[in-house]
C-alpha cells in the first residue's frame, strides 16, 4: 500500500506504473534560480500513504499547494492523476479538484453554517441534491464521531472536533486522494492520534493519503513513509510503525 | 469510532454559504436612496406626461375670444352677447364670458398691466366639440357680423411647445434615471468587491474544493440582487408614500405648476424593484467576474 519512490534530483529511480501524483524535477514557487541538485522529484502510487515532513517554512505547504493546483511550479512538471498540470484548462482545474480532498492548516470551517453544513460543502457545489448527500453526510460526521453535533456551529467544537470535522468536510464527496495539512497540529497527543487513525481508515478504503506535518515523532509513530524535506531537498525515509499498522478498516 | 446517526433524513434546507450581513449594510441605504429618487422620477415623468395629453387635449379643444365693449354698451353685455353668439356656431361645444377672478391676469397682459374691470376688455372661453374646429376666421366673421369687436386666441399654436416642453421633461427624466441606474450598478458592484474581498478566505475555498467560478459567482450576483431587489422596493414604497401624501394633501405651490399624480401613476414603479434587482445582479457579475478572473 505505501509504494513510494523519490530522489532529490533530476531523475526519477523508478517510476510507479500509474502514479496518483508525480514530480518531474520540480523547483518549488518563488524559486526560479533552484539548482537542478535541490529540484524535487517523486510519485504516489495510488492508494499509498506519505508523511511530508520538514520544519516551519520549508515548503510543505507549497508542495500540497502544487498537487492541488494552487499554484504552479518555477520550473519543472507536477502530474496528476496522469495529466500534467500545465496543460490544464480552468475547466480541467475544477475537474480535477473535485477528485482531491483538502485538509487545510488552518481549518478554514465555515463559522456561521452548522457541522452538517460544513461536512456537506463539496456535495453542493458539485451540484448534488440534499436528498442524495444528506444520508452520506451524515454517516461520514457519525463516523469521525460528530453524528450527534450535525446541527451545532463550529464554535463549539473543540480543536479536535473541528479537525475531525475538516476530515469529514474533505471526505465527503469521496475524493480519490486526501491532502492533509498538518492535521494534527495544536492537537494533544490522545486528539492527535485520533485524527491519525481516521487517516489510516481512509487509506485502508483505498483513498491516497499525503499529510503534511513537522511533527516528526508523529510522522514516525504513523509507520508510513516519510517525505523529509530540507532545504529544498527530499529525502525518503520508509517507516513501519507496529502500532500503526495493519491499517483499521471501516 | 463511529457513533449514532441522528437526524439523517430530517434536514433542512442548507444554510446560506455567505454569511449574512457583510457589505449589506452600506449597500441598502444607497440603493434605497438612489431607488427613490428614481421612483419619483419615474411618477413625475408618467404624470407630467399624462399632464401634457391633457394640456393638449383642451389647447387644440378651445379659444380665447377678447372682447372690447363699443359705443353703450358694457363690456359684461358685449361679452354675453359674444358667448350667446358664438354658442350658436357650428362645431361649438360650449361659450361662456370668464369671471373676472380668471380673466384679469390674462386681461392685464393685453392691456398695460390693468386689471379687467376698468378696461372695457372681457373674455370669453369657447370650448369645441370633438373634432371640430371651424377657425379664427369664422368666428370672428360671425361675431363681426353681430357688431362685436374681438379678437379670437387661437390656443393651437400653443400645444406643440406644451408637448415639446413634455418631451424634454421626459428626456431629462430618461437621462436621469439612466445616470441612476449606472450609480446602483456601480454601486453594487463597488459593494461586491468589498464583500469579495472580505470573504477572500471562503472563495479560495470553495474554489479549491472544486467550485466552478459561476457557482461562486452566482453567492455574491444573488446576494447583490436580493439586497438591490428589497432596497428597491423600499425606496419606491418611500416615493409613493410621499407622492400619495402629496395627492392627499391636495394643490400645493408645486402641484399648481406640475399635476398631480394620479393614484394609477405610482403603479408606475412597481418594475422598479425588479429593475433594481436585474441592474445590482449585473454589477455584481461584473466585479464578481473580474475578480475571479485573477484568481490562480
Amino acid at each position: 500500500m505505501n509504494s513510494i519512490e523519490g530522489s532529490d534530483g533530476d531523475s526519477l529511480p523508478a517510476a510507479l506504473a500509474a502514479p496518483v501524483v508525480r514530480f518531474d524535477s520540480v523547483a518549488l514557487p518563488g524559486g526560479d534560480a533552484t539548482p537542478s541538485s535541490r529540484r524535487l522529484s517523486f510519485a504516489l502510487a495510488a492508494g499509498s500513504f506519505h508523511v511530508l515532513t520538514g520544519a516551519a517554512g520549508c515548503g510543505k505547504t507549497l508542495v500540497l499547494n502544487l498537487i492541488c493546483m494552487a499554484g504552479r511550479p518555477a520550473s519543472g512538471r507536477v502530474q496528476v492523476f496522469g495529466r500534467d498540470t500545465a496543460t490544464f484548462g480552468r475547466g480541467d482545474v475544477r475537474q480535477f479538484r473535485r477528485r482531491i480532498g483538502l485538509m487545510f492548516e488552518a481549518d478554514r470551517l465555515i463559522e456561521h453554517l452548522n457541522v452538517f453544513d460544513n461536512a456537506a460543502l463539496v456535495p453542493r457545489i458539485v451540484g448534488q441534491k440534499l436528498r442524495d448527500y444528506g444520508p452520506r453526510v451524515a454517516q461520514t460526521l457519525a463516523w469521525v464521531g460528530l453524528g450527534k453535533r450535525m446541527d451545532v456551529l463550529p464554535a463549539a467544537l473543540s480543536a479536535g472536533q473541528r479537525r475531525r470535522l475538516a476530515i469529514a468536510r474533505a471526505m465527503a464527496n469521496g475524493p480519490e486522494m486526501l491532502l492533509a495539512d498538518e492535521p494534527t497540529g495544536g492537537l494533544d497527543g490522545e486528539a492527535g492520534l485520533r485524527v491519525l487513525r481516521l487517516l489510516a481508515e481512509i487509506n485502508g478504503a483505498g483513498t491516497t493519503v499525503l499529510m503534511a506535518s513537522r511533527d516528526e515523532a508523529l510522522a514516525a509513530a504513523s509507520g508510513a513513509p516519510v517525505l523529509h524535506l530540507h532545504e529544498g531537498r527530499l529525502t525518503v525515509i520508509d517507516g513501519f510503525h507496529p502500532a500503526m499498522a495493519p491499517w483499521p478498516r471501516p | 469510532m463511529a457513533e449514532a446517526v441522528t437526524g439523517a433524513g430530517t434536514r433542512r434546507r442548507p444554510g446560506p454559504l455567505l454569511a449574512p450581513g457583510g457589505g449589506r449594510r452600506a449597500l441598502f441605504p444607497a440603493i434605497a436612496g438612489l431607488s427613490l429618487v428614481a421612483s419619483l422620477l419615474i411618477v413625475g415623468a408618467v404624470a407630467a406626461g399624462r399632464g401634457a395629453e391633457d394640456w393638449r387635449g383642451r389647447l387644440a379643444g378651445s379659444a380665447t375670444v377678447v372682447v372690447r365693449a363699443a359705443g353703450l354698451e358694457s363690456p359684461d353685455a358685449a361679452a354675453a352677447r359674444a358667448a350667446e353668439a358664438l354658442g350658436a356656431v357650428n362645431g361649438v361645444a360650449r361659450s361662456w364670458p370668464l369671471e373676472a377672478a380668471a380673466a384679469d391676469p390674462a386681461i392685464a397682459r393685453l392691456v398695460d398691466g390693468k386689471p379687467g374691470a376698468g378696461t372695457g376688455v372681457r373674455l370669453v372661453a369657447v370650448q369645441f366639440k370633438a373634432g371640430s374646429w371651424p377657425g379664427p376666421a369664422a368666428l370672428s366673421r360671425v361675431l363681426a357680423a353681430d357688431g362685436l369687436n374681438v379678437g379670437v386666441d387661437d390656443h393651437r399654436p400653443w400645444t406643440s411647445p406644451v408637448l415639446r416642453a413634455a418631451a424634454l421633461a421626459a428626456l431629462t427624466a430618461a437621462l436621469l434615471l439612466a445616470a441612476i441606474v449606472v450609480g446602483v450598478g456601480v454601486a453594487a458592484a463597488w459593494a461586491t468587491g468589498k464583500r469579495l474581498a472580505a470573504q477572500r478566505q471562503l472563495v479560495d475555498l470553495l474554489r479549491l474544493s472544486g467550485a466552478a467560478d459561476g457557482f461562486v459567482g452566482r453567492l455574491f450576483v444573488t446576494r447583490a440582487a436580493a439586497t438591490a431587489a428589497w432596497a428597491g422596493a423600499a425606496g419606491a414604497l418611500a416615493a409613493a408614500l410621499i407622492m400619495a401624501t402629496w395627492r392627499l394633501s391636495g394643490e400645493s405651490a408645486i402641484a399648481g405648476l406640475l399635476p398631480s399624480p394620479a393614484w394609477a401613476d405610482l403603479a408606475a414603479d412597481a418594475p422598479w424593484p425588479l429593475a433594481a434587482a436585474l441592474v445590482g445582479a449585473t454589477g455584481a457579475w461584473l466585479a464578481v467576474r473580474a475578480a475571479l478572473k485573477r484568481a490562480p
